[in-house]
């Protein structure tokens, strides 16, 4: 049997959760809030994760299957997926964090806590329908809300050097007159750029499970609200713990963060008309990474029997997600904006003449 | 290799001939140079002597030069021709009577270029006749030797006005043009002339009449006059002045500026195309955007009528006279041609694009492709930076003259001295 933790109110003893409207631990049932720190020294864990050491800890048993608990609150056993680092009770509805899961090597070494409350999801979700010209009319009145989970989800933040040489083609093209010829001149031009730069926590997910597109979409998310883990931040979400190495994930954000280092070494080929990377020798170095847990909101609709997924950063407010379109009101855009294009053209060339 | 020796042919003519070679009594130039093989030695020298012996004779030098290739930076090879000639290699006398063949049969071009002072020798009528010469023979079983020697007759001839190119023989002028243009003394015409002479015959009865009928409108609306000319020829002559002739020569044209214009459609199978001359108060009201709205309606017009299809001149020039009225009045006409495709394209355009924007709207989630956002602020240091030149290459493209259509208010006169606008085109 695996280890859980309960936080219940220290005031009436029921089961107490994180708020993230205000940021404290409150209580449903008296309305007391705690500090977050004040509850967490109750079970102060000083170890966390460190890259290297997690190899021994996360062999493949530990991240398949699921595991059994037992709840603190009701005393029914619960059956979690091995990732899971907290959930509730299917029998109490308590929250459950179970500690063994982000204690030790696994503790994550910060956390963002929600900032959204999942009372205020559905104006921000409102807010990104604005503006969706092609959403089916039928979308608001007869889509149907199956499941909203705010969920921790484990994310690698990686700090690395970008370290090398770049070799480009640059032309210079001039015009000019000679006689009864229009001429071209071409001038071809080899360049060297050799430099350094750094990147800061580039956030990659650590869940097998959640689609990679769909966490780097929610991205930005402000640093500045990062605070050192407390596992009480679980308490009331679901949260899972990372079930992919940084090693197997390093390659994701290397392949970011070079793109990004050939646009800046590009960028210094000033003057020439056009640029052609011939050679690339970017490579990272003194890479770090840290072990976080950010916070997203997933909600799944159903609409005309298909399931629509959308995300939204916890912490920002940001959604993202895919829509249905409306097959008419995409003609009719089509039609209505051409159609003004096209007599603003006609009056254009009218009008010129 | 061939290149090679084909610069150090160019050096050396261009060194060893610094001095003109007329002016020496030993001329060491070769008059006959042949890369290609197509003469015998024999032949070469015995051409060779040919042609200086006719120069002394005719006061006119003449050089053939057979290459395998131009030398480098030389595109066309009249280029050549002009380098050795301004290099002082070739030319007989004060103004330097010069004609030179050169083929380039890498290039697979062949020029004829004739020199006398700074003009040319050779009319483009006689330069045309000599080229289609060697060119028959090259095209042709003959042996080569014989048109070289042709070739030089043939010149000589055209120099000393012995020998008449084909083109150049005079044109007959039409029945209306006045025996002496000098003496011409401007009149006006009755008014019941016909203000549509179809010598064409590109029109139906009924079309004429219909024309007929709008002319005299114009007339008796904007005091201005009005005619349309078909001819089966240009008679020798541009477009223009064949127009502005008519116009000048017939007496047509109101008032003492003779305001009103001509519509020419000239149906010569050498020079087939359209002009409009414009004078006195039309030449204001005929602008030169107004020119290109009329050409853009009546061109479509013409070309199905030079397709085959019937009455479309009658109809295309109905509608002309429809537009000259506008014209007349001082209102814009209006070609709705260009703006109807400038719509369909933005509608589509436009159509499309938006469309595509909204889509992307629907769908947020896209995997991240760079890490702009998490470049540390300050830490890219370059640490060597360098340019190297490689090369450069230079494309050259002959710069277009306006052949298909076109024209505009440019003025110019007629050969009775009139000033006319106007423009046209071809078909």
């Amino acid at each position: 049997m695996n280890s859980a933790k309960q936080y219940k109110c220290p005031a009436c003893g029921a089961p107490i959760g994180f708020d993230a409207a205000t940021g404290d631990v409150t209580c449903q049932n008296c309305g007391n809030a705690f500090d977050v720190s004040t509850l967490e020294t109750l079970a102060h864990d000083t170890q966390s994760f460190q890259w290297g050491d997690h190899l021994h800890q996360e062999d493949a048993a530990t991240m398949e299957g699921t595991r059994t608990y037992q709840c603190v609150s009701c005393g029914a056993q619960i059956e979690v997926d091995a990732t899971t680092a907290a959930t509730r009770c299917p029998y109490c509805d308590n929250n459950v964090v179970l500690t063994d899961q982000v204690s030790g090597g696994l503790r994550p070494n910060a956390v963002i806590p929600f900032r959204i409350a999942q009372k205020d999801l559905p104006a921000v979700v409102n807010k990104f329908y604005r503006g969706k010209h092609l959403l089916p009319k039928t979308f608001l009145s007869q889509r149907k809300l199956k499941e909203v989970q705010g969920i921790y989800v484990p994310f690698w933040l990686f700090d690395c050097r970008m370290d090398g040489n770049m070799v480009m083609q640059g032309t210079r093209i001039r015009h000019y007159r000679e006689g009864d010829y229009d001429c071209t001149e071409t001038s071809y031009y080899l360049l060297e750029r050799e430099g350094e730069m750094s990147f800061s926590r580039v956030p990659v997910d650590a869940s097998v499970k959640m689609p990679d597109d769909l966490m780097d979409s929610l991205e930005p998310f402000d640093y500045a609200d990062l605070v050192d883990f407390n596992d009480a931040y679980l308490s009331g979400y679901l949260a899972d713990r990372f079930d992919s190495s940084p090693d197997a994930e390093l390659p994701r954000a290397d392949r970011r963060m070079l793109n990004s280092a050939v646009d800046v070494l590009r960028s210094t080929a000033i003057g020439y008309s056009s640029v052609t990377i011939r050679a690339n020798g970017m490579h990272i170095s003194d890479a770090d990474v840290r072990y976080v847990l950010l916070p997203v909101y997933l909600l799944n609709y159903e609409y005309q029997g298909k399931i629509y997924r959308l995300a939204v950063n916890g912490q920002t407010g940001k959604v993202v997600g895919q829509l249905p379109i409306s097959k008419g009101r995409s003609l009719a855009w089509f039609l209505g904006s051409g159609a003004i294009g096209g007599l603003a053209a006609f009056l254009l060339g009218m009008l010129l003449q | 290799m061939k290149r090679l020796c084909t610069i150090l042919l160019a050096l050396m003519l261009a060194v060893l001939l610094a001095v003109p070679a007329w002016a020496t009594d030993e001329d060491p130039l070769p008059r006959v140079v042949d890369q290609l093989g197509w003469l015998e030695a024999y032949d070469v020298t015995e051409l060779n002597g040919y042609i200086l012996q006719r120069s002394a004779e005719e006061g006119t030098d003449i050089a053939i030069l057979l290459l395998e290739a131009l030398p480098d930076g030389m595109e066309y090879p009249s280029d050549y021709a002009d380098f050795l000639y301004e290099s002082g290699s070739y030319g007989y006398g004060d103004s330097r009577r010069c004609v030179m063949l050169t083929v380039d049969w890498e290039g697979g071009l062949l020029a004829v270029t004739s020199y006398e002072g700074d003009g040319a020798l050779l009319t483009d009528a006689q330069t045309q006749a000599v080229s289609d010469l060697i060119l028959d023979y090259i095209n042709s079983d003959a042996p080569l030797a014989g048109a070289f020697t042709d070739f030089v007759d043939q010149v000589y001839d055209y120099a000393a006005g012995r020998r008449t190119a084909p083109e150049d023989e005079p044109v007959a002028l039409p029945d209306w043009y006045p025996a002496d243009v000098a003496s011409f003394v401007d009149f006006h015409t009755a008014a019941s002339t016909p203000r549509v002479v179809d010598d064409a015959d590109l029109f139906t009865d009924g079309q004429e009449a219909a024309m007929a009928v709008k002319i005299a409108a114009m007339r008796e609306a904007y005091n201005m006059d009005f005619v349309v000319y078909t001819s089966p020829s240009a008679y020798g002559m541009e477009h223009n002045m064949l127009a502005a002739d008519f116009y000048q020569f017939n007496g047509y044209g109101v008032g003492d500026d003779f305001s009103g214009g001509v519509l020419l459609i000239c149906m010569d199978p050498l020079d087939r195309g359209w002009f409009t001359a414009t004078c006195g108060r039309y030449m204001d009201l005929y602008t030169s955007q107004a020119n290109e709205r009329l050409n853009a309606r009546l061109q479509p017009w013409l070309v199905r009528g030079a397709e085959g299809e019937s009455d479309a001149y009658g109809q295309g020039v109905l509608q002309y006279l429809d537009d000259t009225a506008t014209v007349m009045s001082g209102k814009k006409v209006y070609n709705y041609t260009v703006p109807a495709v400038l719509a369909v394209i933005a509608f589509l355009l436009v159509g499309g694009i938006t469309l595509g924007v909204e889509r992307h709207k629907m769908k947020t989630v896209r995997q991240a492709a760079d890490a702009e956002e998490y470049l540390v602020p300050g830490s890219f240091h370059l640490r060597r930076h360098r340019d190297f030149y490689l090369h450069r290459t230079v494309t050259r493209h002959r710069r277009e003259s306006s052949t298909k259509s076109g024209g505009g208010g440019g003025g110019f006169s007629s050969s009775g001295g009139r000033s006319f606008g106007g423009g046209g085109g071809k078909f």
